[in-house]
């Protein structure tokens, strides 16, 4: 019976390591292939927006600068400045168009990587049409001069910044305007500070292990990090990272506290206490449990086989993520369809499914399809056996 | 014994459709 036993614990377990060499072979794979795909060239981009016939004449490459003719008449239609920054979910491109007085005519994304709904809210909120008519020296300063849209913070500093280095880029060497290097700034405030707080009240909890304080830490974050924000963490965000695509430090304070807190507490004190506190998703899951009073309990097989799916879905995610190096398309959490309402075709019914399902199973997202909490728990995992090693290695 | 296999079943059901939608989702959002 103990052979047959063995023989069983053994086939699980090589069956184990032949999927974990399959999963890093083909993440890996993915990866390269990722990194070697050419990105369309600007023009490309260009000749796809242009309905006419134009013609694009280089003026300088770094940043792209472009005199755009007509094919055909040779008329002058405008400059172009095409500039990259770092928006929330990876780099963006933009264009921008100026006419022969030095007005902006209009602006256009090239490319980004941002989560569809953050780019919906600024088509819907006419974020893009701010810049129009206005002169290449101008400071654009969200805040100041151009619109903050709420809720796509990230995504609309991202382009206002790269509109500000190609306009003048362009004032600079075709208008000849004098016009000063901005300087990163420091951005440090409310939103920070709160996270700040949010995370402190974690680690607190951690030792006084009080109810009401875990409570209140879950309150808070499922209003700020969930309605108030939009920024739970989605495992396009977590991926960025592995593509390089890393904010600045000194702008964008917040995702380095929330992706680093996330990531620092499974490895320094071997607990994936995002999930548990922080992530609103989490949270609203608690909640409709506790309102339904219903938790169907499965056999342990079968909660064990229903787990897969989770890990299968973390794969595919970074599969495709990796293939097309744009963490944006992985990223298939409901998160902003349930906290912002914002969500197209399918996503409307993912979002009913999962809340359904969690009024009846516990956590039912975080079990069985939470990709963020696969990567966590695996790196908690991982840090725990770690140490347990390193202490026996001593103990030796 | 029955009622637990009912709801292992109702588990099995919301389970497979939310990962159903959830293919479905990455379908549409890459083809």
């Amino acid at each position: 019976m103990s052979c047959k036993n063995n023989k069983i614990q053994n086939k699980t377990s090589l069956l184990k390591i032949v999927v974990w060499v399959a999963v890093i072979i083909s993440l890996t794979f993915a990866y390269i292939y990722g990194l070697v795909r050419k990105d369309p060239l600007v023009w490309e981009y260009l000749q796809s927006i242009f309905p006419e016939k134009a013609e694009f004449q280089t003026k300088g490459i770094n940043p792209l600068l472009l005199e755009i003719h007509d094919q055909e008449t040779r008329e002058f239609l405008g400059y172009c400045a095409a500039e990259k920054s770092q928006g929330w979910g990876g780099p963006l491109l933009v264009a921008v168009f100026i006419d022969s007085r030095g007005t902006l005519e209009r602006i256009a994304v090239l490319d980004h990587k941002e989560t569809p709904s953050f780019f919906l809210k600024l088509q819907r909120h006419n974020f893009f049409d701010q810049f129009s008519g206005k002169r290449v020296s101008e400071p654009f300063f969200l805040g100041e001069d151009i619109d903050t849209i709420t809720q796509a913070t990230v995504t609309s500093k991202a382009i206002t910044d790269a509109v500000r280095a190609a306009s003048h880029e362009v004032g600079r060497n075709i208008f000849d305007l004098e016009i000063q290097r901005e300087q990163k700034r420091w951005k440090f405030g409310i939103n920070e500070l709160i996270l700040l707080l949010l995370f402190a009240g974690v680690l607190v909890n951690t030792k006084l292990k009080s109810k009401i304080l875990r409570n209140v830490v879950m309150l808070m974050a499922f209003i700020f990090l969930g309605f108030y924000l939009n920024s739970a963490i989605a495992i396009g965000n977590l991926s960025q990272i592995l593509l390089g695509f890393i904010p600045s430090f000194k702008e964008n304070l917040f995702w380095w506290i929330l992706i680093g807190g996330a990531l620092l507490m499974p490895i320094v004190l071997k607990k994936n206490l995002y999930c548990s506190y922080l992530c609103p998703f989490g949270t609203l899951q608690d909640y409709t449990s506790k309102l339904s009073g219903i938790n169907i309990v499965m056999r342990k097989k079968y909660e064990r086989l229903a787990k897969n799916i989770a890990f299968f879905l973390t794969w595919f995610a970074l599969f495709v993520i990796f293939v097309t190096s744009n963490p944006s398309l992985g990223t298939y959490e409901p998160f902003a369809t349930f906290f912002r309402l914002e969500g197209e075709g399918i996503q409307w019914f993912v979002l009913p499914a999962v809340v359904l399902g969690s009024f009846i199973l516990t956590r039912f997202f975080c079990r069985f399809f939470c990709p963020v909490g696969v990567v966590l728990n695996l790196l908690a995992k991982s840090r725990y056996s770690l140490g347990k090693i390193l202490k026996r290695q001593k103990n030796d | 014994m029955i009622k637990m296999k009912i709801k292992e079943a109702i588990a099995a059901v919301l389970i497979l459709t939310t990962f159903g939608l959830i293919m479905a989702y990455f379908n549409q959002i890459l083809l």
